[in-house]
């Protein structure tokens, strides 16, 4: 599972302490995940939806999904956070299709989202961990050619089959389908780096910091060295 | 049990697929694949990548309600509300029921006061389905099938319904090039034990017959069944009977999807 949906909350309810308080069928597991990923799930929900109704339904649904298949999660599939996401994503998109559909057959175009959802007052003031993992997303977005950046939002938070990208660029459905998988496969290949590079730091940054302790832990006489040689050093 | 494509072909599809990007009788077919092939690993690594674009959606502080709604669920789900169904003939006529097409659902007057009634003798069994619901078969037993989605453009469904309410959702396709039905419930909630959840199938002014059981994995059900002709005029229904099921139903429909 990615960084993105990993989150340690003060209480300790890492991803895989979660996922067995699910297992265990621990209720107050329910509230801490509410806790930790109401808000996530449910910016999600809406970005796709545009109704906060609507929203909520997709969100309790993909709650109650993870309640009742508690027992069949498993760690080595992903973290709970993450899973929540997917589920709430593809609820989401049923249910955006579904309305779609529903004003077509009825024969109305649809102009402007449906009311009933949060004022951007009520968005919640993004933290410094997830600015970080949206800069690094749009990071990642930016590498894309625009033709291939446009199918993957219009996939992924407009809800649209490539066939209705296909219809609505005017272009052939053979071309969306390159440029999801191009954009897909170069995803893939930034997220993957991103993750090493940050292992890699997270390991330089370690050796710094056992090098330090390894210096102010010695005899005085010896510990005048910096972190930087303690780094240089390592 | 729907024809597998190559895994070549299926393998295409998944970056499509975890981005939900697919349409519906695509995805139903990678859902099937999946549950019955493991040389698709790859469909989970496609999956972290479309789930890290869930970091662009703003966190949004959701309504009070909702957290009491989901702090519930442990509780026992309240028996689950039907969608919006109209009663076309009367007891003792077999069921019959048409489904608005737009999900416009209250829970205060849906199932409970739309009784259906149940018929009083042994429904028969339709020449069409005869054979033909011995294939009935629950797709989503992986894991992957319920948390990824996907789809394609070839075999577009020659029919398509689908009913929408309180949560529940029923979708019915016909794909002509495979003469297959397939239908899919959302939001099923888990059953008091002893209950289960039973799939039943109406031809046009044929009697209700049981589809059999539906196994409801992560509140979905996915049932298909060989069909030669496009069903128009079918309903699907959903009823809650004992564990092994009815005869005939003895409940009203939980959700219903006519073609």
């Amino acid at each position: 599972m990615t960084d993105s949906a990993m989150s340690v909350d003060p209480r300790g309810n890492d991803s895989e302490a979660l996922l067995e308080r699910f297992r265990a069928r621990d209720e107050a597991a329910l509230a801490d995940l509410y806790d930790l990923m109401g808000a996530r799930a449910y910016g999600l929900a809406f970005r796709v939806l545009r109704d906060g109704s609507a929203a909520e339904d997709v969100v309790q649904n993909a709650f109650a999904t993870l309640w009742e298949q508690a027992d069949r999660l498993d760690a080595g599939r992903g973290s709970i956070q993450g899973l929540l996401l997917t589920i709430v994503h593809r609820r989401a998109i049923d249910a955006a299709r579904t309305r779609q559909r529903a004003l077509a057959r009825s024969g109305t175009l649809e102009v402007d989202p449906p009311d009933g959802g949060p004022t951007p007052a009520e968005a919640v003031a993004a933290t410094e961990e997830a600015q970080e993992r949206s800069r690094e997303v749009r990071a990642a977005l930016e590498v894309l050619p625009d033709t291939q950046r446009q199918v993957v939002m219009l996939a992924y938070f407009e809800g649209m089959s490539q066939q209705d990208i296909a219809s609505s660029l005017d272009v052939p459905l053979g071309t969306v389908k390159s440029r999801l998988r191009l954009a897909m496969q170069r995803l893939r290949y930034e997220f993957s780096t991103a993750e090493t590079e940050t292992a890699l730091d997270q390991a330089a940054t370690s050796s710094v910091d056992a090098d330090v302790d390894a210096a102010e832990g010695s005899d005085p006489g010896e510990g005048s060295g910096t972190a930087e040689d303690g780094a240089a050093h390592a | 049990m729907l024809e597998h494509r190559d895994c070549a072909e299926i393998d295409e599809m998944l970056p499509a697929y975890a981005m939900g990007a697919l349409d519906d009788a695509d995805r139903v077919r990678v859902d099937s694949h999946l549950v019955s092939c493991d040389r698709h690993e790859d469909a989970f690594a496609w999956g972290e990548v479309a789930l890290r674009l869930a970091d662009l959606a703003p966190e949004v502080t959701p309504p009070e309600v909702l957290r009491e709604r989901i702090l519930a669920i442990p509780s026992g789900p309240p028996v689950p509300v039907a969608a919006p169904v109209e009663i076309v003939e009367p007891a003792p006529e077999p069921i019959r029921v048409e489904v608005p097409p737009a999900p416009v659902a209250d829970s205060e007057t849906s199932a409970a006061s739309l009784p259906i009634p149940v018929p009083a003798r042994q429904h028969r069994l339709p020449y069409a389905l005869a054979a033909v619901f011995a294939a009935l078969t629950v797709l989503f037993g992986a894991w992957t099938a319920i948390l990824l989605t996907g789809g394609g453009e070839e075999g577009e469904p020659m029919l398509v319904a689908e009913n929408v309410a309180d949560g529940l959702s029923a979708k019915a396709m016909f794909m002509a090039d495979e003469s297959v039905i397939v239908v899919k419930f959302d939001g099923l909630t888990s059953l008091p034990e002893g209950s289960a959840y039973q799939l039943w199938a109406t031809e046009p002014g044929g009697d209700a017959t049981s589809a059999g059981m539906l196994e409801v994995t992560g509140g979905s059900a996915l049932a298909s069944m060989e069909h030669a002709d496009p069903p128009e005029g079918w309903t699907f229904a959903v009823t809650i009977e004992p564990a092994g099921g009815s005869a005939t139903p003895t409940n009203d429909p939980v959700v219903a999807v006519t073609f």
